[in-house]
């Protein structure tokens, strides 16, 4: 019972702060969005040359630190790994590359209807749709060898993540000229780095605490049929929509929303691909930073593949505007769930060999 | 115990010197690249390669603007797509107007943004105003209208 709250207060949080980072600077419905996060991140480190999308986020780096102090507190960082490294690392690029065609990673998405956003709608059926695929595909006979996690009780070694993170930021607040940094567009919209600070720290330490994950919510509504998943992720939307109501931030329609198309089916089909990828590889990009920060070197790895995957759709324009997804997008997408109906038939396959 | 002594060591030195190097990375002086500088030139080049036509237009003298605009050494010149665009709106060519209208902001984001001093953001926002309610342009008004009101994508 005491877990429950605690999960829906998480998604409570995120909810609230998610719109009050908006109110303070951050892009209007992108109080939090990791997958905007990883683009502005990869521009930072100057692997993209958008010169609109190029910010080092603390919110983001701060989830990782919160969550990695959370884990040392509860004795809870442990080095933890398991085979599916290729699944996490083309997960990472390609949950990415889907959030960017919907134009939001899975938080966003539920940001989005809060601000009275109905295109939104299409990507969270998309979302529902390839979470329950994804929950079809697990419960199949299937060889789930590959994602069977080793824990290593006496190996720190993975401690090397949260420090890597940790020592990213510190150079940034010491010679920021290092990184690039956009003074115009969407990176440019900041909050004040003590908020943005506060705000990661805050909810990196609830995250990994009760484990939050949106797609992860939805898969144990379907699994489990218990409704903590369902009321957590309502929470959220409900917290964020009567703060943006209490700003004057509150308007319904599917005309004229920021950062947001009417292509509905490219809208489904991506967010249907990053919710499928997110059960398989067990977390939503939120998630991972989480994972990252407990010492799973397999979220460390699916945090390359994001930023990786940041670079990719900035550079080559795998992405939408507000007109909907270019060609590029269209073809990324697309790669995604090829390259995932081949892993997930070679699971099925290797079971009846087996 | 021999090798567990020099790892250590090795591990402690090189921590040392790390914050060593840290400490002259921080007097460093680095040239912080500056992207407006950037944008901003190559933005206020060609809005100025246009200027001429920008005048024509508040003379009312649409048809010298268009043969201005058209002229083949602006064709990737977003303020020349955006103004012949405009100018084909407010003539009765709406849907064309629009069309290259469209294609200028999803060209050159800064066009609209806050903090270009010659943004287009006026403009834009008198043809949502002037095409709201229209079923046929719903599209572009979501495209204008979203453009406006910022955030990614």
């Amino acid at each position: 019972m005491k877990e429950n709250l605690i999960f829906i207060f998480t998604a409570l949080l995120i909810g609230l702060f998610g719109a009050l980072l908006s109110v303070w600077g951050n892009p209007i419905n992108t109080g939090i969005c990791i997958s905007c996060f990883m683009e502005n991140f990869s521009g930072a480190l100057r692997l993209h040359n958008n010169m609109l999308m190029q910010y080092i986020r603390p919110e983001m780096i701060f989830i990782v630190i919160g969550s990695f102090v959370s884990a040392v507190v509860r004795r809870e960082f442990i080095t933890r790994y398991s085979a599916s490294i290729i699944h996490s690392f083309l997960g990472g690029i390609f949950m990415i590359i889907g959030s960017a065609v919907f134009i939001g990673c899975p938080i966003k998405m539920l940001l989005k209807l809060a601000g009275g956003d109905l295109n939104s709608l299409a990507g969270i059926i998309g979302t529902i749709f390839g979470v329950w695929l994804a929950v079809r595909l697990l419960r199949e006979d299937i060889d789930t060898s590959l994602f069977k996690t080793v824990i290593k009780r006496n190996d720190r070694s993975s401690i090397i993540i949260p420090l890597s993170v940790i020592f990213l930021i510190s150079l940034y607040f010491l010679k920021g000229e290092l990184f690039a940094e956009s003074v115009s567009g969407a990176g440019a919209e900041k909050s004040p780095v003590i908020y943005a600070i506060s705000v990661g720290l805050i909810i990196g330490i609830f995250s990994q605490y009760s484990r939050f994950c949106v797609t992860g919510s939805i898969r144990n509504s379907i699994i489990l049929r218990k409704t903590t998943g369902f009321m957590a992720l309502l929470a959220l939307v409900l917290s964020a929509l009567i703060v943006n109501a209490i700003f004057e931030r509150l308007k319904f329609g599917v005309i004229g929303q920021p950062g947001s198309h009417t292509e509905y089916l490219w809208s489904f089909i991506s967010m249907t691909l990053v919710g499928y990828i997110a059960v398989i590889i067990d977390g939503c990009p939120f998630r991972q930073l989480v994972k990252m920060g407990e010492g799973d070197v397999n979220a460390f790895v699916c945090f390359l593949g994001m930023l990786i995957g940041g670079a990719f759709v900035q550079n080559f324009k795998i992405l939408s505007d507000s007109s909907g997804p270019t060609l590029m997008g269209k073809i990324g997408v697309f790669s995604g769930i090829l390259i995932f109906s081949f892993l997930s038939y070679n699971l099925i396959l290797k079971n009846e060999k087996n | 115990m021999k090798i567990r002594l020099i790892t250590l060591s090795v591990l402690f030195l090189s921590l040392a010197y790390l914050a060593f190097l840290i400490r002259d990375l921080h007097f460093l002086s680095i040239p912080k690249s500056n992207p407006k500088e950037t944008i901003y030139l190559s933005l206020e080049m060609k809005r100025r390669e246009v200027e001429r036509a920008i005048d024509l237009l508040k003379e009312d003298k649409t048809e010298e603007a268009i043969i201005f605009l058209k002229d083949e050494r602006l064709s990737n010149n977003v303020f020349a797509k955006f103004y012949l665009g405009l100018i084909y709106f407010e003539t009765g060519k709406e849907k064309e107007g629009l069309e290259l209208i469209a294609g200028a902001i999803r060209e050159e984001q800064v066009l609209y943004d806050g903090y270009y001093p010659d943004n287009v953001r006026r403009i834009l926002n008198k043809i949502s105003e002037k095409i709201t309610g229209r079923e046929e342009f719903k599209n572009y008004r979501h495209l204008i209208d979203s453009k406006l009101k910022g955030g990614c994508g």
